[in-house]
């Protein structure tokens, strides 16, 4: 006896995100949400439950000569193509499911989201401090690592936290920044930054003789994230100065930390506010 | 025992340590409301006979995990949800209203694997959806992200 189909768009509203939550993967998540009217309403971006990362592989080219990437789901194995045309030929690292882009002609620094292509982009590495100064870095590997300290696609108060220029130093920037802020590790000058990675509300950052420095993000997040022009900048930077950030480490330096704010120039980057 | 009475009047016993896993029925009971027979008008007896069986094989939910027959259960699971659209779509919904979360949970999963790398023409081919989307509104949809539409290895049966 064939039973007639039940109408599957009519399945109520807490039965119907029962299934969506359970498809992990974005591709079946979004076909599921084009179904029909009441299947797209339960899309919702809040119902969606990613499973396990995409590992970006390589850059490859088509005959026509379109960069693109191909992402392989470690969740159940499906290899996704994707163009990422802002990408396109640039360095990138990952953070957040974001991509901090460094493109080899300008050295522009950009995030980009390679899912929905939204695209922010970040002051020029020449906005850091003394830029002019030392000519021996190259472009497109001026920034060896960057770790993001939240997803900005669900906040503005987040910081970009980069190890720059041969490794030497560490800036930051935060939305709404003109340009990029160095930290400076009081006895540590000298060092070699070897990786940085973001924990649980705080960034460290490992140098090559093996001293940990820590700091903890809130200290400057949140307290110039809406600055616009360079004199409320620069109220920021000294108030973030007087927070007196903690910073630990293996060789006791002092728990200071200067920002080095002294560059006075102004570059005029657009930047996008996110 | 507890009584279930299907909506084409056809009546079930089953042991009540199995159908307090429904939490309205365990209320039921619990208020004193269960004394007779349980009319259930959302349910078909051949729906009720597919939920009664679930509801027997995990009577022993918690003593499966000590003697070792939690696969055996698995297995079960397995072939439990081995059925039609038509008769999941009844499964759910009567989970639904008996309020069996761990079936619900069953039943969804097995929606959603089924769902899994279709193409939008074969999932409303399946389940027999008429698109109620408007041509702008659909193409709205794909614009957003053009790539999740286009793969080669997205599977365009019906099956």
């Amino acid at each position: 006896m064939m039973q007639e189909m039940p109408d599957w768009s009519e399945l109520p509203h807490d039965l119907l995100v029962l299934i969506a939550t359970r498809l992990n993967l974005i591709v079946d998540y979004l076909i599921f949400g084009t179904v029909c009217n009441s299947w797209h309403s339960t899309a919702t971006k809040n119902n969606f439950n990613s499973g396990l990362p995409w590992l970006m592989l390589a850059e490859e080219e088509d005959n026509e000569g379109n960069t693109f990437r191909r992402f392989f789901s470690l969740y159940d194995g499906t290899i996704l193509k994707k163009r990422i045309p802002k990408a396109s030929r640039k360095c990138c690292m990952e953070s957040m499911d974001w991509l901090i882009t460094v493109g080899d002609d300008e050295g522009e620094i950009s995030l980009i989201h390679p899912f929905s292509d939204v695209h922010i982009e970040l002051p020029h590495q020449n906005t850091t401090l003394d830029y002019d100064d030392d000519h021996s870095t190259d472009l497109m590997t001026f920034i060896r690592k960057a770790v993001l300290s939240a997803n900005p696609s669900h906040t503005s108060d987040y910081v970009v936290m980069a190890i720059e220029r041969n490794m030497k130093f560490i800036s930051f920037w935060r939305p709404g920044d003109l340009r990029w802020t160095r930290v400076i590790w009081e006895g540590t000058q000298h060092n070699l930054f070897a990786d940085l990675v973001y924990f649980n509300g705080k960034i460290y950052t490992v140098s090559h003789s093996g001293e940990l420095l820590v700091c903890d993000v809130d200290d400057f997040v949140g307290l110039g994230g809406k600055m616009t022009t360079e004199s409320q900048m620069m109220d920021a930077t000294t108030s973030m100065g007087a927070n007196n950030i903690v910073i630990s480490s293996r060789t006791n330096v002092p728990p200071t930390m200067a920002s080095a704010e002294k560059s006075e120039k102004f570059s005029g980057i657009d930047f996008k506010r996110w | 025992m507890v009584k279930l009475k299907s909506n084409d009047d056809k009546e079930f016993e089953v042991e009540e340590a199995a159908v307090i896993q429904s939490e309205m029925i365990k209320n039921m009971i619990e208020d004193g409301c269960a004394t007779s027979v349980i009319p259930l008008p959302n349910i078909d007896s051949k729906t009720l006979i597919k939920v009664i069986e679930y509801l027997n094989k995990h009577i022993n939910m918690g003593k499966a995990a000590e003697t070792g027959e939690e696969d055996d259960l698995k297995e079960f699971d397995e072939q439990f949800v081995n059925m039609g659209w038509e008769e999941l779509f009844d499964v759910i919904m009567a989970a639904n209203y008996l309020n069996i979360h761990e079936l619900m949970e069953l039943c969804c999963q097995s929606a959603a694997d089924r769902l899994k790398n279709k193409s939008v023409r074969a999932v409303r081919e399946m389940l027999k959806i008429t698109n109620d989307l408007t041509e702008e509104e659909e193409q709205e949809i794909i614009n957003d992200a053009p790539w999740a539409f286009e793969g080669p290895e997205i599977d365009d049966t019906v099956n």
